[in-house]
């Protein structure tokens, strides 16, 4: 899920950066440090929307650096159990598939696929065959996917997903 | 995913218990006391040894450590029962068994699994099994039970397609690939044999102060690489297992198979293999391996495997090597090393191109298939035969090499080493031939690596034939019995130098453990006939078991066979060149040693003690030569 959060981010900038472009330089090093990144606490940080301040500098004594701490607010992306959310197939093996739902990669073991649906290691590239209807999942393929579990570290999340219910699985290609 | 699953008392129980009440019904959770046991403390014992009272003085519970609904207890789980060790106790049935699992996460259920409490022993918990079973390396592993539902699934898909499995190893055994810029410099020139080199970047392979990759990688594969891949895709599924890069095993197989027909994605590399320094079969194939049949130029890494066909290590440029055999930190080393030093633009050898190897392992391949589908053919309904295991095919294809032959070693394996425990006793009899310790009625054949012991002789009286070692080792690294002509002794002896036995072995170089050592070894046993030389005896024929002598001087290119994987690489160090005295037993040494380590503790007059003055001259001239004769020359006549 996406939410809209005010998070804040410390930016330690060296004095040979102190001129008249300091301010565009701490915010485009704000951009490059936190956008893509994930944290286990909010999840993945997919955009800065606004700078709300970059705060005052502050020298730190002995090293000269001056210290930023930047308010901003971002859209950060948190899966959750029980969620629906729509992927691209990533990798298949005979164990199951990887899909990527943006930053977020969500394996789908074969426990967890339609039970009609088998692997079949011939093709190639490999995929899951579906022996009454034509629905295949391979790579590139997209799926609809509903989040099972979730394993949150401290810079990564890990997710769990099932196609193997009602209006889950392979999408149509628009 | 339910499942019912038998529970054991754990082996950690202070054992001999009494169980007291047993408790569990219907729902378990993790941590639920299961049942109440009393034991009796190392107090209580003592008191009881001295005959006082007070078993069973202490209690304690046993908590589940899994999650699940009670099944059944087991009949014999009553109060009162006397438990002295571990046994299946109870029944529970588990509503996911978590048979996949990603980073410790139940891929079915999503429960994390790494739990960390006094429930679990020695570290995180580890759920029944937990293989890797993908070429990749994403973090998902399974249980026991699913790697054998995963397994058996490829095993019905494998024989319905009547093929086998068959990993295969790249550096040397497929390919050759060197980073040594004087190939490029080659391939300019336009060398007929680099027609088929390929060569490539590793985007991974960037050097300190660069920001794109620098070094090209030359790949030149094995002859025959492409019809072999074409042949064996009729009967084996393959993968790839490779001790490399990831990106390295990737550039790799786009040039041995651009169309990712042979392979697919079913790459394995050093990055996801756990080990640098070996590969397991468990890897792949956790359960099952009578299936997998493997081919790699090293033994070695594999340990002691049935399925391992050994395959002769292509070795296209010389003196270059496995460019992927260290470790990480030493691999970068070794590499930059390699492009600094320009090996090859030593070698003045040209390029060898035929190279039939691929073509034996073949036929051997299609023999073990063959062997395989005809002992499954053979199947009654649905049971599969004893006779459908490549662990069973493969050490009776070998042991039918050296099948009937009785051998007797002379001079191979080291005095101080029992014969019984030496690695050729070992593999004599791996490849089916008998072993004795000495000549006797029934023994065949006589391998010996000198000339003139005592038992060549013994046997030659015996009507056995009496051959060089290199006879044995190169039957066993082709797995076909040699022809002993070529490799007679007496051909040797009678008009011929060991010279022209070596014209018959085009890879020669092959030696036994106890004669690695070549230059040292050489060192001992000139010494030792110069003792005996100066003792007035002149009989080197005796049965010495020397280590160091030689017959057939080692060429420069050196192969490494089955039986010497144990030695340390280090030890397989070329001989100088000029040292072509090697074989010739006529011609040893043992005077210009003489020269160099002159008899000490014989008293020399101050005036003719030799004076140095400290300069060396570095180019010796006619001059100092002829003052060397000389002195050789009147040495020789004082000792004679």
């Amino acid at each position: 899920m996406f939410f809209l959060r005010q998070l804040s981010h410390t930016i330690l900038l060296h004095p040979s950066y102190f001129g008249a472009q300091l301010e565009d330089y701490i915010r485009k090093k704000l951009y490059e440090d936190v956008e893509g990144t994930c944290s286990g606490k909010h999840g993945y940080i997919i955009s800065v929307v606004q700078i709300i301040s970059t705060g005052e500098g502050k020298i730190l004594p002995s090293t000269g650096q001056a210290r930023f701490r930047c308010t901003y607010t971002a859209v950060v992306m948190k899966p959750f159990k029980g969620e629906v959310v729509d992927g691209k197939v990533a990798n298949v093996n005979k164990m199951g598939f990887f899909a990527m739902v943006g930053p977020l990669q969500v394996f789908v073991s074969s426990h967890l696929v339609h039970a009609d649906m088998k692997f079949d290691p011939n093709a190639s590239p490999p995929c899951y065959r579906s022996s009454s209807t034509d629905e295949t999942i391979t790579k590139d393929t997209k799926v609809r996917i509903q989040i099972v579990g979730c394993r949150v570290e401290a810079n990564d999340i890990f997710a769990i997903g099932t196609i193997r219910a009602d209006y889950l699985g392979q999408l149509p290609d628009e | 995913m339910s499942e019912t699953v038998s529970v054991e008392l754990p082996t950690s129980l202070p054992y001999p218990i009494r169980i007291t009440r047993v408790l569990a019904d219907g729902e378990v959770q993790r941590g639920t006391a299961l049942l109440e046991y009393a034991f009796t403390s190392d107090e209580a014992r003592k008191e009881l040894a001295k005959g006082g009272k007070g078993e069973w003085d202490m209690v304690g519970s046993w908590d589940s450590a899994i999650e699940g609904r009670l099944d059944r207890w087991e009949e014999w789980v009553k109060p009162g029962t006397r438990v002295e060790r571990s046994k299946i106790a109870l029944w529970l049935e588990q509503s996911c068994s978590h048979p996949v699992q990603l980073h410790g996460m139940c891929g079915v259920c999503g429960r994390d699994l790494t739990t960390d409490d006094y429930l679990t022993r020695g570290g995180p918990s580890k759920y029944a099994g937990s293989y890797e079973m993908s070429h990749d390396s994403l973090g998902v592993t399974v249980s026991t039970n699913e790697a054998k539902r995963l397994e058996n699934v490829t095993k019905e898909t494998l024989l319905s397609s009547k093929r086998l499995s068959l990993i295969v190893d790249l550096d040397q055994t497929i390919i050759h690939t060197t980073v040594d810029p004087t190939v490029g410099e080659w391939i300019e020139q336009g060398k007929k044999a680099l027609e088929d080199v390929a060569k490539f970047h590793l985007p991974d392979d960037v050097p300190l102060g660069y920001t794109a990759p620098d070094r090209w990688y030359y790949t030149k594969p094995r002859p025959g690489v492409n019809q072999f891949l074409r042949r064996m895709n009729e009967l084996y599924e393959m993968h790839v297992y490779t001790m490399g890069t990831r990106t390295y095993a990737e550039a790799i197989c786009n040039v041995v198979d651009p169309d990712k027909t042979f392979f697919g994605g079913r790459i394995i590399s050093r990055d996801e293999n756990k080990s640098f320094s070996s590969k397991s079969l468990k890897r792949l194939f956790p359960t099952d391996q009578s299936m997998v049949v493997v081919i790699d130029d090293r033994a070695d890494v594999w340990g002691e495997i049935p399925n391992l066909v050994k395959v002769v290590p292509y070795d296209f440029f010389i003196g270059v090597g496995d460019i992927n055999k260290a470790d990480s930190m030493a691999q970068t080393k070794l590499l930059d090393a390699q492009s600094e030093d320009r090996p090859l633009a030593k070698e003045s050898e040209p390029l060898n191109n035929d190279d039939a190897e691929l073509e034996r392992v073949a036929k051997i391949l299609a023999q073990i298939h063959s062997t395989f589908y005809r002992a499954y053919a053979q199947r009654v309904k649905d049971t599969i035969p004893m006779g459908c295991d490549v662990e069973v095919i493969i050490p009776d294809i070998k042991s039918r090499v050296l099948e009937g032959c009785t051998l007797v070693f002379s001079g191979v394996i080291p005095k101080h080493q029992a014969a019984e425990t030496s690695g050729i006793f070992h593999a004599a009899e791996m490849f089916g031939a008998r072993t004795m310790l000495d000549v006797g009625p029934g023994m065949t054949h006589c391998v010996t690596a000198t000339v003139g012991t005592e038992k060549t002789y013994r046997a030659s009286r015996m009507d056995a034939a009496v051959v060089w070692v290199e006879w044995f080792h190169k039957s066993i690294a082709l797995w076909k019995r040699q022809d002993e002509r070529a490799f007679s002794i007496n051909g040797a002896e009678s008009s011929t130098s060991p010279k022209q036995v070596e014209n018959g072995i085009p890879e020669d170089g092959v030696d036994d453990g106890g004669l690695d050592n070549l230059l040292d070894g050489w060192d001992e046993s000139a010494d030792a006939e110069l003792q005996a030389f100066m003792e007035g005896s002149s009989d080197y024929g005796e049965d010495t078991e020397s280590v160091g002598s030689v017959p057939g001087s080692p060429s420069k290119k050196r192969v490494r066979y089955a039986d010497e994987e144990s030695l340390p690489l280090e030890s397989f160090r070329d001989p100088p060149e000029d040292q072509d005295w090697a074989g010739d037993s006529d011609d040893r040494p043992a005077k210009r040693r003489l020269l160099l380590e002159a008899p000490t503790g014989d008293y020399v007059p101050e005036g003719n003690r030799f004076q140095w003055d400290g300069k060396m001259d570095e180019n010796p001239t006619a001059e100092d030569d002829l003052f060397a004769q000389m002195l050789e020359d009147s040495l020789d006549s004082e000792i004679s």
